[in-house]
């Protein structure tokens, strides 16, 4: 806390340290204090606040259940359902998922086409891939 | 007035419950016209936009969230500034030397002419404010709201709250200083 910042605090917040800043207070008091030129510029914030303090608070003129029974006999708005949440399914996928699920898919149908394949054993092979078959000793294959 | 109570009886209005409403009408009907008086310095206009402020808080009370950010009292004061702030744009604007009526809170004390006319002049000081730097005062000097909740009322950072106060102050030490030189009035 210096003059500077004590000063900010009285042009904004008024000569009544309740009113000012709670974390600031203490080390503005602290000032205050010792300080002599801190303590005219409290003096010189006084009369601002003594003249806002003259205006009356005012207790209000309605009943408070009375005002409360008439208005809560109208209807209350229910709660708006915002289009783009209504529109919204329940459960939502990540971004993430389309790209997983076609990887899942991709798995299953792999996994169902090996399952289902009518065998690996080599003459099944070769009906499958004559060419393979006539490779005899060659080493590699041509590509 | 303490927050969490605040939340019970709104969602409780939400549901319907028109005693919890009653009560958070009777907690809060002081400060809102406390506010609006201040804000618009018209009792009867004042009445006006409490009523209709509450009438909002009931009707909408189903759509209060608890976890919805503002608390409750805060919210309150930022639609009585809102309804304040709307209804003074549509009549613009009460001159100075039409000083804003501010009724005495004590009818029948033997106050003196100087002190009526120095409340009316107090009264037109602030009406000469602009909207926001006279709802920050009255918010945060009259009504002992913490920077954070003027903030939340007014929709603004908890920074530009002082800003605005010592902007509010230093025009109302403008406007009064004849009357601060004149009465020397200390507190």
């Amino acid at each position: 806390m210096n003059l500077k910042r004590l000063e900010q605090i009285l042009a904004a917040y008024g000569a009544k340290p309740e009113r000012w800043p709670e974390a600031e207070r203490p080390a503005a008091l602290a000032l205050l204090a010792q300080d002599a030129r801190a303590q005219q510029l409290l003096r010189e914030a006084r009369p601002l606040d003594g003249l806002l303090d003259s205006l009356p608070a005012q207790a209000p003129h309605l009943d408070a259940s009375s005002l409360a029974a008439r208005l809560s006999e109208r209807p209350q708005e229910p709660i708006p359902l915002r289009p783009s949440v209504a529109a919204r399914p329940r459960w939502r996928i990540p971004l993430i998922m389309p790209n997983l699920i076609g990887l899942a898919a991709a798995a299953v149908a792999g996994f169902w086409i090996g399952w289902t394949n009518p065998g690996t054993d080599g003459s099944k092979v070769t009906e499958l891939v004559p060419y393979i078959a006539d490779l005899g000793d060659e080493e590699s294959l041509p590509w | 007035m303490d927050p969490a109570e605040d939340e019970e009886l709104m969602l409780a209005s939400g549901r319907g419950d028109r005693a919890a409403f009653a009560e958070l009408v009777r907690r809060h009907l002081g400060r809102s016209n406390a506010i609006a008086v201040r804000m618009l310095g018209s009792a009867a206009e004042a009445e006006e936009v409490v009523q209709e402020a509450l009438l909002r808080v009931w009707q909408k009370a189903p759509s209060w969230r608890k976890d919805g950010g503002a608390r409750v009292s805060t919210w309150m004061a930022r639609v009585i500034v809102n309804l304040c702030i709307d209804r003074r744009r549509r009549a613009r604007s009460v001159p100075l030397e039409e000083a804003p009526e501010m009724p005495d809170p004590t009818p029948g004390a033997d106050e003196t002419l100087a002190m009526d006319e120095r409340r009316q002049r107090v009264a037109a000081a602030l009406a000469e404010l602009p909207d926001r730097q006279r709802a920050a005062v009255v918010l945060s000097y009259y009504e002992g709201l913490s920077n954070a909740e003027v903030a939340g009322a007014l929709e603004i950072s908890v920074g530009a709250v002082e800003s605005l106060l010592v902007r509010a102050r230093r025009s109302l030490a403008g406007l009064l200083a004849d009357l601060a030189r004149t009465e020397g009035v200390v507190t």
